[in-house]
């Protein structure tokens, strides 16, 4: 918090500085120079957006700037608009721009996104030639900047002061997103797909809308672009000008608030402005810019000189036990006949694989079924099943009477179904309270308020602590509240005690128990740790091979032979 | 074999383990227990050279350990099996079991080896052509251990091997430690199951808040 702070401290200095101070002084040559900077920058932050924030690798958004360019110059020229509607026309164009590249998103991510977003860029300007009717093609189209170039005070433009402006939105807007509900759910959504879901988020819903939305501001910035150049091209908009938005970010500092302006700094500024006689090698330049810091500082430079400074700070290490996480109280609900969750013959196949082989089995309110089985019996699957992320291949879930088969795992969280990881999902951007916090954001249900004390004093112990700090075992804890602040009134628990010291599970038995019995939550426990299932559950299912070979209450299966060969016999050393 | 003296460590100026005394012979399989975030995973991640020692020593058959790299390391036979059953999963068991070795040219050695491996796990026989993400969990574990003991480490480190595993598994994974530490091995294990690791340690150490304590 403190060093993103100092960094849009500096960013806002740095952009107020070389945006105004040309102007002032009379500098046309870098009053263009840093007006164009600014614009970068801005695109450079958006494009900071998309790949830390949201998590989506795109290497075209210098097309959609060229978009916001060339449909602001047509606004301006054509239609007679001023800047202020052209500004409005180019966010509108860039972002139905930005919707091509969200509509992949949906489908394919990481890097194969990438490469759809490359060739949309690759072949920006060859449109601009092919519709020459209306771009004049090569020539490109001429815009006086006008009224916008004059000084209007003290030598100001209006130009420079738009672009600082926007700039400084830019960064300001950034370190508001990060700290925002929607900005969190970016991230969420981004790090972990699945854990958004399982938050009610629908990933594919907010990737799209993050494109459409950093697309139309690009746009936006892009517009500002004729009237400071005083025309447009498509040599203007070539992939180049994609990878040094794309690079700026990388070189800058991936994720750094302030990365977005060094990396422009260094990658546009350096070749173009203080190596100007070397203009015939400034791709060289460039790239031999970008290849030493990357080898020199593989954090970006922002990021590495970061870790310089916050190496001569102790950190703090956060604890959090199982017993210090906050009941809340049971939520006053209509009673409803018939168990919470219900599944009829369900079965599943993975190609020749059953994972789950006609699993018939009621879960009932207020109780604690502990679900145990060999490794690979088919738990996991059954929890995936419920939750939505695999769909049954034959059979049918009802939750609470309520069939379930065509609904979304986003749709299901939303019926007040939370879930755990195997593997804890625990995103490393966020503060420690902030992985808590995106539960109780997410609201799933309406939550009885939690008692104010116990919660406040967690979030002053874990709201600065870098979650890297917290051991694996307590990771786990992390996720178990989670889930129960978003409300949900079922928590299917994944391996929460896998490892745990016995202290640890000791406390782990006794927050489960007072989440059945006080808040009156209905939890299924996938568990290997049989003492723990065995000393609090109500009723124990044992599955092997996709099946349910035995359930009953835990005195009734323990002689149960299934269950038996599932303890671990003492050796006798 | 290992000689661990006033061992310091952490993450930044964060101080993890403070003056850690050690000695672990050939041989002997030592227990390591304590609650999370006592610095038992950082001890093991600091013998093996990837977290590096603020102040200390490490003495590995005579030869100092701290500053030295984690591949380096290995090579001189101390390994480390992280926790969550690591293993290459769109590789062939098979293959993997050879990576195991690979830091190794002896074939001969490596076939010896490899045999007595499966002697050990005849599942990993049986499926070494299947990818090792087929293998169940518990499976996964056994390839992770008899990936290390292809290396012929002389000093074996594992963290947590039951994590994530059916109970009724980790005895076999204690026999085949022990199985392995009979040849000669020296073994030091971090695991929460203390019930059930107890009856093969040959010593039992006691961690917390980063210092070893004396076990009653």
């Amino acid at each position: 918090m403190r060093a993103e702070n100092l960094q849009a401290g500096a960013a806002l200095a740095l952009i107020l500085a070389t945006g105004l101070i040309p102007d002032l002084a009379g500098s046309d040559y870098w009053s263009y120079s840093f007006q164009f900077a600014n614009l970068l920058i801005v695109a450079a932050v958006l494009q900071s957006v998309l790949m830390h924030d949201a998590d989506q690798i795109s290497f075209g958004q210098g097309a959609i700037f060229g978009v916001g360019a060339y449909v602001s110059a047509l606004a301006m020229t054509k239609l007679g608009l001023p800047l202020p509607l052209a500004v409005i026309c180019a966010a509108a164009g860039a972002g139905l721009a930005g919707l091509l590249y969200a509509i992949p998103a949906l489908r394919v991510q990481g890097y194969y996104l990438g490469f759809v977003t490359l060739s949309l860029a690759a072949v920006f300007p060859e449109l601009l030639f092919a519709m020459d009717a209306y771009t004049n093609g090569i020539n490109g189209i001429s815009t006086p900047a006008g009224a916008w170039k004059q000084p209007l005070l003290l030598g100001l433009s209006p130009l420079s002061l738009f672009t600082t402006a926007l700039a400084c939105a830019a960064i300001v807007g950034h370190v508001l997103l990060r700290r925002s509900v929607v900005g969190r759910k970016i991230r969420v959504a981004g790090a972990s797909p699945e854990s958004a879901q399982t938050l009610g988020i629908r990933p594919g819903l907010v990737r799209s809308a993050v494109f459409v939305v950093t697309s139309a501001c690009t746009g936006a910035a892009g517009a500002l672009y004729p009237p400071i150049v005083g025309f447009v091209s498509p040599a203007a908009f070539h992939l180049e000008l994609s990878i040094l938005l794309f690079l700026a970010v990388v070189v800058g500092g991936r994720g750094q608030i302030l990365g977005p302006v060094a990396g422009i700094y260094l990658l546009y500024l350096l070749p173009n402005v203080l190596l100007v006689d070397l203009i015939d090698y400034r791709l060289l330049a460039y790239g031999l810019v970008a290849l030493g810091v990357m080898l020199l500082m593989p954090d970006g430079l922002v990021g590495t000189v970061g870790q310089w400074l916050s190496k001569r700070r102790v950190a703090a290490v956060a604890h959090l036990s199982p017993d210090e996480l906050p009941i809340p109280p049971a939520a006053r609900r209509a009673d409803i006949a018939g168990p919470e969750i219900s599944i009829r013959g369900g079965t599943k196949t993975f190609g020749a694989v059953v994972a789950l082989d006609q699993v018939d089995l009621d879960i009932e309110r207020g109780a604690i079924i502990g679900l145990v089985g060999a490794n690979g019996s088919g738990k996991t699957s059954l929890i995936n099943a419920i939750t939505g992320f695999n769909k049954l291949s034959g059979g049918s879930i009802a939750i609470r009477g309520r069939a379930t088969d065509r609904m979304s795992p986003a749709g299901i969280a939303r019926l007040g179904i939370g879930r755990t990881f195997q593997t804890p999902r625990i995103f490393d951007h966020l503060t420690a309270w902030e992985n808590i916090q995106i539960g109780a954001e997410a609201r799933l249900r309406p939550l009885a308020a939690i008692p104010e004390g116990p919660l406040a004093r967690l979030r002053d112990r874990l709201a600065g602590s870098d979650v890297r700090t917290i051991p694996h075992g307590q990771r786990r804890s992390i996720e178990v509240l989670r889930a129960v602040l978003t409300g949900a009134e079922v928590l299917l628990l994944d391996e929460p005690a896998a490892g745990l010291s016995p202290e640890e599970r000791q406390q782990l038995a006794t927050l489960l128990l007072r989440l059945r019995d006080e808040a009156g939550k209905t939890i299924l426990l996938v568990e290997h740790d049989l003492d723990l299932v065995w000393r609090i559950a109500d009723r124990i299912v044992v599955m092997e091979r996709g099946r349910i070979v035995a359930q009953g209450a835990p005195a009734d299966v323990a002689d149960d032979p299934a269950v038996r060969q599932l303890f671990a016999v003492p050796a006798h050393a | 074999m290992l000689e661990v003296r006033k061992l310091d460590a952490g993450y930044g100026l964060l101080p993890v383990l403070r003056g850690i005394d050690l000695d672990i012979r050939p041989g002997e399989i030592t227990l390591l227990v304590g609650a999370n975030g006592a610095g038992k995973s950082t001890l093991l991640r600091t013998i093996a050279g990837f977290l590096k020692p603020t102040a200390g020593t490490i003495l590995f058959d005579g030869t100092e350990l701290a500053g030295r790299k984690p591949d380096d390391i290995a090579r001189s036979g101390a390994r480390l099996v992280l926790d969550g059953h690591r293993v290459f999963r769109d590789l062939s068991v098979w293959d993997n079991l050879r990576l195991g070795a690979a830091a190794r040219r002896d074939r001969a050695a490596f076939d010896a080896l490899a045999a007595d491996v499966i002697d050990l796990f005849p599942i990993l026989g049986e499926k070494r052509k299947l990818p090792a993400g087929s293998l169940s969990g518990g499976q996964q574990q056994m390839l992770a251990l008899a990936q290390a003991f292809l290396g012929g480490p002389k000093l074996l480190m594992c963290d947590e091997p039951s994590l994530g595993l059916a109970q009724s598994l980790l005895p076999a994974i204690f026999e085949a430690l022990r199985a392995w530490a009979a040849r000669g091995t020296a073994i030091l294990v971090v695991e929460q199951h203390v019930d059930i690791a107890r009856p093969y340690a040959s010593k039992i150490l006691h961690m917390d808040r980063g210092m070893l304590q004396p076990t009653p």
